[in-house]
């Protein structure tokens, strides 16, 4: 990733501000709850508390409330603030499970908004895909054709008439050679242009596919084991991995860019909160209690 | 890679501009295709054919946390996630387990219910609007303890909303903005996975009609991109915004496509959930007996049917088949949905696509069209926005049955009503569609030619052509595929009219998945109408593996393929049934005065259920009810007969 970003990332003031942002909050009402001072139990309803009252009804029913509804709904929403708070002040916020949840998640929100709205200049992009170019690197591509042996029909002999007919076909001028005419019928093809190793893995197995690529094209060669049986087989092609330029593969390369500072920025806000804290885990009790775990010890 | 796709994606806008009418053309015949071979990059004298030569393999209907439900039960994956997932990457599941799937797929829809889309991530956000309403306070607080809590607010959910006593206040309806972000949502994330040649990504959603807990939903797929999807919001079950009638459905459909110019088809799901509604002889929203143009209506935008899925297989069931000693698999047949009715008998023929495709012949008989002329395909309807149907990796219906020692044990759901069994959860299927390239448009078009085919899992090759003019020699040739289109129609087409005084032929074929089982045997299941306009039905065995020790018995019946599993170490061996069977199939029964339909079932050999897995993985022992080996299988979409 880029350094500039890291940095920026990483940086305490960028944390500050989202984490500050939710814990100012939820500290204020704290301190207000706590506090005797009167101008701390004082409630007010302005236009701008009851505006939204007014819009949120709205939302919900299609059409403004009438003015007893508004009252109703000022009374409840005083009432709320009035409860909360004390409840805020009696500490029963506290070893909940949902409170708790809520509060993560709203911290969550703040740092996944925050790098959603980073958009990277060019040099950043330039930079990350620079960093991944493994990731965008278009593997060995090879073109192949092959022979198949039916071990089902042939049974043991299958070996020796594949290993017959690639001494036969090494023989043979290249070029008249017509593999579907050969060997057992295939329902699959019987040549493929340009596949990556896995793709080939996909088709006859990892066992053919790893065997392909390790093949020296211009000969047949064989028998060749896959998940359908023998194979021998030919290789008429090989493109050498390469590397695209950015502009190829651009559309990738900003999808895995946001995606991954999405993940970044979370893994960041939790190393840097974590590392004001010091972390003591009981690791016995962790083997004790899991499933399978030491069960003379403990109380299971 | 990149290069590669880019240089697809050219080839293929230059071959949709040059040459749309090409798939229609006539095959020519092998040899004068020989001169086309080219002696030093080119083996193959068929290069350049212009029939589908690949299977494409992918999921039609999966579920992310978006989906009212599937968030309720704890999946938390987006659409984004469940794209990276289906092209091969390794992700992290809802419940903390590092994830990727054996092989990837290569086309994948999001499909996502309509009907409250976004609403649980509304809820969890805290929606002011939500919390104010005490049901939604409750499912808020439920859902946030999270655990077996969270799964009984899933359920809660589920029932309120197919009893339609949803709570007004908490609908996430199509106009508002948070029912706008998560549709767009899901566009976004189609539209930025799909990669033309590579991996297709559709625009999708469920429409999740359930009146009394009576399934008749329908997954939405469109052909086209953003551009044309952003213009509508997804159809909603709901009145007045709404409707539960999946006329109201199609009419939606086609105002869609009147508007954009775009395309979309629906496919229908578990039949097995409907109470007898999913292919009725009477309309269940009127009473009256269906009309003309409800056939054309539903023939014209249902052209596949979701034959098997994680609620049960729903290809044909023991009490229609009774002489069909396989018609028994993974059956779910307690209830509908919710299980508030049980199944009464006379519902079952209403329900499966066997009887449902001979229904279609009787209604054709009265309409003139055939509403359920339909093909086949399968898919997992997974809740995890994970779309797993291998048996080794299974994740599960929803995010509270992923993989762990006790998941088998706890129900999958509970209703008032009874519950469903987490080990009864099936580990199927896949849709397989036989398509030009890897673009929406060409596996779009396949599938509304309805050229698929269904699997439980397994990603086995299938073939099936009907014609006149098929001989046993043709089993010999070295490219049935080439064969079939010159000589035949494939799946999920008419036969073409009759020539001369013989039966319908069909060449079908077979080939193993390379990392499954071997294949037990081939069978074709024939429908038919009698001269008073009664259902008839046969299942015909008509080749199979080992055959030096098996012949069918006085009964007429195949014996056994066998069974190499070995259920303590979940593994088996391919010593017994075939890699690959083909053969030419002539109806022994034919009466050119009957309608008919035609389907490929093939099976394979046992293998380990995912249950078996388990098991093993976790050295647990499963009460003695729960199966352990299961027998993966492909079901073709149809070729019809009509007189």
């Amino acid at each position: 990733m880029n350094e500039k970003l890291t940095r920026w990332l990483r940086e305490p003031l960028v944390h500050f501000l989202a984490i500050g942002v939710a814990l100012f909050a939820v500290n204020a009402l704290l301190t207000r709850g706590e506090s005797n001072d009167a101008a701390d139990r004082r409630v007010t309803v302005t236009e701008a508390e009851v505006r939204w009252l007014r819009d949120t009804w709205q939302s919900r029913w299609q059409r403004p409330p009438t003015q007893a509804e508004l009252r109703g709904l000022v009374d409840d929403y005083v009432r709320q603030e009035i409860l909360y708070r004390e409840a805020i002040a009696m500490g029963l916020d506290r070893d909940d499970e949902v409170i708790r949840r809520r509060m993560v998640q709203k911290i969550e929100f703040l740092t996944n908004d925050l790098a959603t709205q980073v958009q990277p200049t060019e040099p950043q992009l330039q930079a990350y895909f620079q960093q991944n170019l493994d990731r965008y690197r278009i593997p060995e591509l090879r073109s192949f054709a092959h022979v198949y042996f039916n071990l089902d029909q042939r049974g043991e002999a299958a070996v020796a008439d594949a290993e017959q007919l690639v001494a036969r076909l090494r023989s043979e001028t290249p070029g008249t050679v017509r593999p579907a005419e050969l060997g057992d019928r295939f329902m699959l093809q019987h040549e493929y242009r340009l596949q990556s190793e896995q793709d080939v893995g996909r088709i006859f197995g990892q066992r053919f596919a790893g065997a392909l690529f390790e093949l020296e094209p211009g000969e047949w060669q064989g028998p060749i084991g896959s998940g359908y049986g023998l194979h021998l087989a030919y290789v008429t092609e090989v493109e050498e991995p390469q590397m695209p330029t950015l502009a190829l593969v651009r559309g990738d390369v900003l999808r895995d860019y946001a995606s991954e500072l999405r993940e970044q920025a979370n893994d960041a806000m939790l190393a840097s909160v974590r590392s004001r804290y010091t972390v003591e885990i009981d690791e016995a009790a962790i083997r004790v209690l899991a499933l399978g775990g030491d069960s003379s010890v403990g109380d299971r | 890679m990149s290069v590669k796709r880019t240089l697809t994606a050219a080839t293929l806008v230059s071959i949709a501009v040059a040459a749309p009418a090409l798939a229609q053309d006539p095959i020519p015949p092998a040899e004068a295709l020989e001169g086309a071979f080219q002696a030093q990059k080119h083996f193959s004298p068929y290069a350049g054919r212009n029939f589908p030569t690949q299977v494409y393999w992918g999921d039609t209907h999966l579920h992310t946390g978006l989906s009212m439900d599937a968030g309720a039960f704890g999946a938390r994956l987006t659409p984004e996630d469940a794209y990276r997932f289906a092209r091969g990457e390794e992700l992290t599941s809802s419940t903390g387990l590092q994830v990727k799937l054996g092989r990837p797929l290569d086309f994948l829809v999001v499909a996502d219910h309509s009907d409250n889309m976004g609403f649980f991530p509304r809820l969890f956000a805290g929606d002011p609007g939500m919390l104010a309403d005490p049901t939604g306070r409750r499912w808020y607080d439920m859902v946030q303890a999270g655990g077996q809590q969270g799964v009984a607010a899933a359920v809660e959910v589920i029932v309120a909303f197919s009893q339609n006593q949803f709570p007004e206040a908490l609908a996430s309806l199509p106009g508002s903005p948070a029912y706008r972000a998560a549709w767009e949502e899901m566009i976004d994330a189609a539209d930025e996975y799909n990669d033309p040649g590579e991996f297709t990504a559709f625009i999708g959603y469920e429409w999740t009609s359930n009146t009394a807990g009576n399934n008749l939903h329908r997954v939405v797929i469109f052909r086209d991109d953003g551009a044309k999807a952003t213009v509508v919001e997804p159809y909603t079950t709901l009145a007045p915004l709404g409707s539960d009638n999946p006329r109201d459905l199609w009419n939606w459909m086609q105002a869609y496509e009147d508007k954009t110019g775009g395309q979309v088809l629906a496919i229908a799901h578990n039949g097995n959930l409907s109470n007898g509604i999913m292919f009725p002889i009477v309309d269940s929203f009127t009473g009256r007996r269906f009309d003309r143009a409800y056939a054309e209506t539903r023939a014209a935008w249902e052209p596949l049917y979701e034959a098997t899925q994680i609620k049960g297989d729903g290809e044909a069931h023991p009490y229609l088949s009774p002489t069909d000693e396989f018609a028994d698999y993974e059956t779910w047949d307690k209830g509908n949905l919710d299980l508030s009715v049980a199944k009464q008998n006379d519902m079952l023929q209403y329900e499966y696509a066997r009887s449902g495709l001979q229904i279609g012949l009787q209604l054709e008989r009265q309409l003139g069209v055939n509403p359920y002329k339909f093909g086949m395909i399968g898919s997992t309807d997974s809740h995890t926005g994970l779309a797993t149907a291998e048996e080794e990796n299974f994740f599960g219906k929803h995010s509270g049955t992923e993989p762990g020692p006790e998941r088998y044990k706890h129900p999958m759901a509970e209703t008032p009503n009874g519950r469903y069994e987490s080990w009864d959860m099936v580990s199927s299927g896949y849709a397989a569609v036989w398509a030009t390239e890897n673009t929406r448009e060409a596996i779009f078009d396949a599938m509304m030619r309805r050229e698929t085919y269904a699997t439980t899992g397994s990603r086995m090759l299938v073939r099936f052509f009907g014609g006149w003019e098929f001989t046993a020699a043709d089993a010999q040739s070295r490219l049935p595929g080439a064969l079939g289109y010159t000589k035949g129609v494939p799946m999920g087409a008419d036969l073409p009219a009759r020539s001369g005084n013989g039966a319908p032929t069909f060449l079908v074929a077979a080939l193993k998945d390379p990392f499954s089982g071997n294949l037990d045997r081939i069978q074709i299941v024939k429908g038919w109408l009698d001269a008073r306009g009664e259902r008839h039905e046969q299942v015909y065995d008509v080749t199979w593996s080992d055959t030096d020790r098996r012949q069918p018995g006085a009964d007429g019946k195949l014996p056994p393929v066998g069974n190499t599993v070995d259920v303590a170490n979940a593994t088996w061996t391919n010593t017994i049934g075939a890699p690959e069977l083909i053969t030419v199939w002539t109806d022994p029964d034919f009466d050119p005065s009957q309608p008919a339909v035609y389907y490929a079932r093939v099976l394979e050999i046992p293998t380990p259920r995912w249950t078996a897995y388990d098991a093993k993985r976790y050295g647990i022992t499963m009460d003695p009810e729960v199966p352990m080996t299961t027998q993966e299988r492909a079901y073709t979409s149809p070729i019809w007969y009509t007189p």
